[in-house]
C-alpha cells in the first residue's frame, strides 16, 4: 500500500477555532431548513454547551461543524431564495446555505480536523475488535501504520480504556466503554475540535460518570476546543465555560425559543412532516455567556424552551417534585390499592436457561407504580419481559391474581395465549419501531382492541379517544414511522393502552428525551393510575421516579454499591409490595482469547483471500465431470487431508451437515428425473428410474459433498475483518465497498437481537398466535425498516471517522501471504484434477453429465 | 423561490448507499436462510407431485437483487446485494455449500441487474422490477443445471416446468412484492436519504 505517500501526521492536538458564517442547512426531506441563517464564532479551546429544545437543529449543526452536510464532490445545483441568499443543493437533495470554517478552512476541506461522537454508542461501531475501531480514523487520513498503532494506544489511554486488549470484541463492552470507545476513534484522528452529540442520553448513571470523566481528562491534557449538545448537562458542568442557548424566530421577526419542540430531528435524519406550521425560520441565540450568566439569568424561561438546568442553577420552579394530575387515586403511587394483580414467587430470570438472579419474590398492585432501576446489563429488562410474559422464567413462578387471569389459560402469563396477553400485560419497548405493524396510527391503535375481540365500531372509537387523550389525533392517517420521537414513543403507550390491559410495562420511556416531551409523558404514566393499571417502568432516570414517586425495585450486581438508596435490606426481608434490592450476578468481565480462525493450525495460518480461492479451486474443476469415482475419490481425499491438518471426520460433518441434507434431496430429484439409459427400474408419471439415472443420482450426492465440504471448511472460521483486509490489499478491491460491506455485515448480530425484540413485542400485542408464515412478512418488512435506518446512521459515523474520500487510505493491519498459501493454492487445484484423471483413466469421466 | 437544478443521476456510490445496500444484503442472507430451512421439507414433496415444481420457491431467495437495485439506484447493486446476501448465508450453513451459493447468487445477480442496466438505470418502476425478478429467475434456473441438475435434461421436461416456475416465482416474488416493500418502506420515511425515497413521500 501508499505507505511511501502517506501525508506527515497533522501537529497533534493543535485545537482550532469553529465558525458558522450564516450557515444553514436544509434536509433532503424537509421543505423547511432545520437551521437557518446561523451566526456563531467558537474559539479555539473553548468548552461550549449547546442547549435547546428539541427540532432545534442542534445535531444538524453538529454535522455540518464536523463537514458531513452538502457535500461538495455531489453539487447538483443552486437555489436562490426571496432574500437573494444562494444555497447549494447536492445530491442527497440537501441544500446548504453560508458557510462552515475550521481555522479559517472550509470544513470540509479540513478533514480530520474535526471529531464527532453521536449519541447511540452501538452505532458507531465498524469493527468486531475494539483496537481496529479506534484504528480506523487515522486510516481514512492515510497515516503510518507505526504512527496509528501509536496513536491507538494513546487514545485509549486518554480515555481510561487502556487495559483492554485491543483483540476484545465489542460485544462485551458496557455503554460506558462503548461511548469511551467512540470518543477514543475520534482523538486518534487528532481533532482540533470535539463535538459530542448527547454522548451520554444511552447510558446509565455509571456510564455517564466513565464518560464525562474521559471528556475531562482529554480535555485538560489537550485543550481541544469542544462543543457539546445534551439535554442533561448536570453532570458536564464544571467543564464547560460557555453555554449558547438556541431558539428560532418566525420570519416576522418575533424571537423565542418555541423551535418545534416535537420534531426531533436530532441525529436520526428523520421526524414528523406534520408539524410544518412552524413555517420558515431562523436559528437565533436566545442566550450566551458563561454557565453563571446564562443559568441565573431571570429572563430566560428555561421550562418553556424545554432545558434541564443544572442542579447547581435550580431554581425552586423548575425543580421535579411528584407530579399531580387531575382525578388521580387519593392512594399513594408507590403503594397502590387492594390485592396484588401479579406477583412472583421465588421466581428465577434470565436469558438461555441461566439465572442472573434468583429468590425474587415481588408483587405488584392496581394503581401502583414500580420503578425497576439498576446498571445497564443488570437484568432489568431480563426481569421486566419475564413478568410481561415474553420471557420464561428460569425456574419460580410468576403468578396472576385471579381477576386478572379470568378466562385465560391458566395463571403463568407466559403460557397464555398472545391475544389473552394482550389484554391484561402490555409491554412498551424501549425502541418504539420494535413495535409498529400497521399503515396508520388510527389502525395502529385500534389493532389491539381488534386482536382481543372488540367490534370495529367499537375499537375505532376507543382508538380516537386515545389519540385525542395522547394529543395525536391529528397524525391519525400518518405512517407511524414518520413521527417524531416523542410522538412515535406517545403512541406506543396509546396502543398499548388500547387493548386496556390491567398491567403496563415501560422500558425505559423517557430516554433522551427533552424537558417538555419529558413532562407530557410523565403526566400520561400518573394519569393511567385512575383507570387502576399497575405500572412498571424500567428506568435509571430518577427525575422520573421522583415525579411518579414510585417504589423503588433496585437490581444490584455482586460487589457493586448501591446506587438508588432503596430503604430495605437486600433481599426477601423487603414486604414484595414495597421497595426492595434484588441482587444479580456479576456481568462477564473475564479475559478473551484471541480467537482461532480454524479448527486446523494450519489453515488459521493462511491468508483469507486464499482460503476463499483454494476452496474455490479444488471445488470448481468437479463440475467438468459428473460421475462416481472422480467424486467419490475426492471424497476420500478430502476427509484424509483434513484429518491430517488437524479436522477429525466426524468434526468435518458436523460442520457442513446442511450438505449431507442437501446432497439426497438433489440426488432423489436426479433418480426419478435424470437422463435415463439402459435397465427401466420403476416408472410412474413422468418419473422414470434407470440404470443411468441412477448412476447420476449417486454421482450427484457425492460431487456436492465433495464440492460443498471444502468450499465450506477452508473459509469457515474466517474473521471478517481479516477476509474484508485480504480483500483491500491483496485483491485490491476498492476499500468503499470492501469496508462498507464490511460495516454492513457487523449489523448482522444487531440485527438478530432485533428479530428477537420483533417477535416479543409482536406476541405482546396479540399478534403472536398467527401462523408463521402470517407473521413471517410484516415483521421481515419491520426488520429491514430497521436494518435501513441503523445502516444509515451508520454511513454518518463512518463519514464522522474521514471514510468516504477520495484520497489514499492507509492500512493499519497487514494482510500477508507466504509460501505456504501458494503451496496451499496448488494443492487445492491438484486434488480435483488427480479425481478427474482416475476417472479418464478408468473410463468413467462424464463431461457434464452427458 | 427559484431552483436551478440540474437533474441527472448521479452513479457514484456513496457511504450511505454502499452501507444500505450491504445491509439489505446481510437482512436477505437472514432470511434467505431461514427459508434454505423452512423449504427443505415441502420441496421434496412439490417435487414429487410435479417435476420441477419445486422451482416456485426460488423466488424466496431472488429478491434482494431488485429491492437493493430500486432503493440505491446504482449500477451494480443488485448484484452486490445479492453476493452479500449469498456470501453470508453460506457462511450460516445450508445445503448447497458455499462455492454453490456463491456462485448462484452472482449469476442471480447479474441477470437482475441486466433489467435496469439496459433501460441505463433510468427507469425505476413496475415494469423493470418485473423483468428483473423474472430474469433472476431465468439465472437461477441456468445455474442450476449447470451444478447440481447437470444429470437432469435441460430441454426436457422437468427443466421447463423448472424453468416456468422459477420466472414465475422470480417474477411474483423478487418483482412484484419487492416493488410494494419498497413503497412500504419508503412511506416510513427511511429511504429519506435516497431519491427513490423522496419519490414516494413525493419530496423532489
Amino acid at each position: 500500500m501508499p505507505e511511501s505517500s502517506a501525508t506527515p501526521a497533522i501537529t497533534p492536538f493543535q485545537n482550532a477555532a469553529l465558525r458558522f458564517e450564516h450557515w444553514g442547512y436544509r434536509h433532503a426531506s424537509r421543505k423547511h431548513f432545520s437551521v437557518r441563517g446561523l451566526d456563531l464564532n467558537i474559539e479555539a479551546g473553548q468548552r461550549v454547551l449547546l442547549l435547546g429544545a428539541s427540532g432545534i437543529g442542534k445535531s444538524t449543526i453538529l454535522e455540518g461543524g464536523a463537514g458531513l452536510l452538502g457535500s461538495g464532490e455531489y453539487v447538483q445545483g443552486t437555489e436562490t431564495a426571496d432574500d437573494g441568499t444562494v444555497a447549494v443543493v447536492d445530491a442527497e437533495g440537501g441544500a446548504t446555505e453560508g458557510r462552515v470554517l475550521v481555522d479559517d478552512v472550509p470544513v470540509r476541506e479540513a478533514r480530520g480536523r474535526v471529531g464527532l461522537v453521536l449519541q447511540d454508542p452501538d452505532a458507531q461501531a465498524v469493527f468486531q475488535r475494539l483496537g481496529d475501531n479506534v484504528a480506523f480514523g487515522p486510516e481514512n487520513l492515510n497515516v503510518e501504520r507505526d504512527e496509528i498503532w501509536k496513536r491507538v494506544d494513546s487514545s485509549l489511554a486518554a480515555v481510561g480504556l487502556k487495559g483492554l486488549q485491543l483483540h476484545r470484541s465489542i460485544t462485551h463492552l458496557s455503554g460506558g466503554q462503548m461511548q469511551r470507545l467512540a470518543l477514543a476513534g475520534a482523538l486518534a484522528m487528532r481533532p482540533g475540535v470535539l463535538l459530542l452529540d448527547e454522548p451520554t442520553a444511552n447510558l446509565d448513571p455509571d456510564g455517564v460518570t466513565q464518560v464525562v470523566g474521559a471528556v475531562r481528562d482529554v480535555l485538560d491534557e489537550f485543550h481541544s476546543t469542544m462543543v457539546l449538545v445534551e439535554h442533561r448537562a448536570e453532570p458536564w458542568i464544571d467543564l464547560i465555560d460557555r453555554v449558547v442557548v438556541l431558539g428560532s424566530a418566525e420570519d416576522d421577526g418575533e424571537t423565542g425559543g418555541k423551535g418545534g419542540s416535537e420534531n426531533n430531528g436530532e441525529n436520526r435524519g428523520e421526524g414528523s412532516e406534520n408539524n410544518g406550521e412552524n413555517g420558515e425560520r431562523r436559528t437565533v441565540i436566545v442566550a450566551d455567556g458563561t454557565p453563571d450568566e446564562v443559568f441565573n439569568d431571570p429572563n430566560l424561561d428555561f421550562a418553556q424552551l424545554g432545558i434541564w438546568v443544572p442542579e447547581r442553577y435550580m431554581r425552586d420552579e423548575y425543580r421535579i417534585a411528584p407530579i399531580h394530575v387531575d382525578g388521580e387515586p387519593d392512594y399513594p403511587a408507590r403503594e397502590g390499592t387492594g390485592e396484588p394483580v401479579l406477583h412472583t414467587h421465588d421466581l428465577a430470570i434470565g436469558r438461555n436457561g441461566t439465572a442472573v438472579a434468583t429468590g425474587i419474590d415481588l408483587a405488584f398492585k392496581q394503581g401502583q407504580i414500580t420503578a425497576v432501576v439498576g446498571a445497564n446489563g443488570a437484568g432489568k429488562s431480563t426481569l421486566s419481559l419475564t413478568l410481561a410474559g415474553l420471557l420464561e422464567p428460569v425456574s419460580g413462578d410468576v403468578e396472576a391474581s385471579r381477576s386478572l387471569a379470568e378466562g385465560a389459560r391458566g395463571t403463568h402469563p407466559s403460557s397464555w395465549k398472545s391475544t389473552e396477553l394482550a389484554s391484561r400485560i402490555s409491554y412498551v419497548f424501549q425502541n418504539p419501531e420494535h413495535q409498529f405493524v400497521k399503515g396508520s396510527v388510527l389502525e395502529e391503535v385500534m389493532l389491539g382492541p381488534l386482536r382481543t375481540g372488540v367490534d370495529e365500531q367499537q375499537a375505532k372509537e376507543r382508538a380516537l379517544g386515545l389519540l385525542e387523550r395522547f394529543n395525536l389525533l391529528r397524525y391519525a392517517n400518518a405512517n407511524p414511522y414518520t413521527l417524531s420521537g416523542g410522538e412515535k414513543r406517545r403512541l406506543t403507550v396509546a396502543s398499548a393502552l388500547a387493548a386496556a390491559p390491567r398491567v403496563l410495562i415501560l422500558d425505559e420511556p423517557t430516554f433522551g428525551q427533552d424537558r417538555n416531551t419529558w413532562m407530557q409523558m410523565v403526566e400520561l404514566i400518573q394519569s393511567l393510575r385512575s383507570d387502576g393499571v399497575s405500572i412498571i417502568v424500567v428506568t435509571h432516570d430518577r427525575e422520573l421516579v421522583t415525579a411518579l414517586d414510585a417504589r423503588v425495585v433496585e437490581l444490584l450486581p455482586e460487589n457493586a454499591a448501591l446506587e438508588w438508596n432503596v430503604p430495605g435490606e437486600k433481599t426477601g426481608d423487603a414486604s414484595p409490595c414495597g421497595d426492595g434490592v434484588i441482587p444479580v450476578s456479576q456481568v462477564n468481565t473475564r479475559d478473551e482469547r484471541e480467537r482461532q480462525s480454524s479448527r486446523s493450525p494450519f489453515l488459521a495460518s493462511l491468508n483469507p483471500a486464499y482460503r476463499l480461492i483454494g476452496g474455490f479451486l479444488a471445488a470448481l474443476p468437479m463440475l467438468l465431470s459428473l460421475d462416481w469415482l472422480s467424486s467419490g475419490s475426492m471424497l476420500v481425499m478430502e476427509f484424509i487431508i483434513l484429518m491430517a491438518i488437524g479436522i477429525m471426520p466426524w468434526q468435518t460433518v458436523k460442520s457442513t451437515w446442511p450438505v449431507f441434507i442437501g446432497a439426497p434431496c438433489s440426488a432423489l430429484a436426479v433418480l426419478l428425473y435424470g437422463k435415463s439409459g439402459g435397465n427401466l427400474w420403476w416408472q410412474w408419471g413422468l418419473m422414470h428410474v434407470t440404470d443411468r439415472s441412477a448412476e447420476l443420482a449417486l454421482a450427484t450426492a457425492l460431487r456436492i459433498l465433495a464440492i460443498g465440504i471444502p468450499a465450506i471448511i477452508a473459509v469457515l472460521g474466517i474473521d471478517s475483518t481479516d477476509l474484508a483486509d485480504s480483500f483491500s490489499q491483496i485483491l485490491h478491491l476498492p476499500d468503499r465497498f470492501v469496508y462498507g460491506g464490511l460495516a454492513g455485515m457487523r449489523l448482522f448480530s444487531v440485527l438478530q437481537d432485533d428479530w428477537a425484540a420483533l417477535t416479543a413485542s409482536r406476541r405482546s400485542r396479540g399478534l403472536g398466535d398467527d401462523s408463521k408464515i402470517r407473521a413471517f412478512f410484516p415483521q421481515t418488512f419491520a426488520l429491514l425498516v430497521l436494518s435501513i435506518r441503523r445502516s444509515t446512521t451508520l454511513a454518518t459515523a463512518m463519514e464522522a471517522r474521514g471514510f468516504g474520500g477520495t484520497g489514499p487510505r492507509s492500512h493499519a493491519r497487514v494482510s500477508t501471504v507466504h509460501t505456504r498459501d501458494k503451496v496451499f493454492l496448488v494443492a487445492c487445484l491438484a486434488l480435483p484434477l488427480i479425481s478427474l484423471s482416475l476417472a479418464l483413466a478408468f473410463g468413467t469421466f462424464s463431461f457434464f453429465g452427458n | 423561490m427559484s431552483a436551478t437544478t440540474i437533474s441527472k443521476p448521479n452513479f457514484k456510490w456513496r457511504v450511505v448507499d454502499i452501507a444500505v445496500a450491504s445491509v439489505i444484503g446481510v437482512a436477505s442472507a437472514l432470511i434467505y436462510w431461514l427459508v434454505s430451512i423452512v423449504t427443505a421439507a415441502p420441496w421434496s414433496v412439490l417435487e414429487a407431485v410435479v417435476p420441477g415444481l419445486a422451482g416456485l420457491f426460488n423466488g424466496l431467495w431472488l429478491f434482494a437483487a431488485p429491492l437493493a437495485a430500486v432503493i440505491v439506484r446504482k449500477p451494480g447493486a443488485a448484484i452486490y446485494a445479492e453476493v452479500v446476501g449469498g456470501v453470508l448465508e453460506a457462511l450460516l450453513g445450508n445445503q448447497w455449500g458455499g462455492l454453490d451459493t456463491f456462485s448462484i447468487a452472482l449469476a442471480q445477480g447479474v441477470t437482475a441487474e441486466i433489467a435496469f442496466l439496459i433501460f441505463a438505470y433510468r427507469k425505476w418502476n413496475i415494469g423493470t422490477m418485473l423483468l428483473s425478478g423474472a430474469l433472476s429467475g431465468v439465472g437461477c434456473w441456468a445455474y442450476s443445471f449447470f451444478t447440481h441438475l447437470q444429470a437432469i435434461d435441460i430441454a426436457g421436461s422437468y427443466g421447463v416446468v423448472y424453468l416456468i416456475t422459477t420466472v414465475v416465482s422470480g417474477t411474483l416474488v423478487a418483482g412484484l412484492l419487492m416493488w410494494f416493500l419498497y413503497l412500504g418502506i419508503a412511506k416510513t420515511g427511511a429511504l429519506d436519504k435516497f431519491a427513490s425515497g423522496r419519490e414516494v413521500r413525493g419530496l423532489n
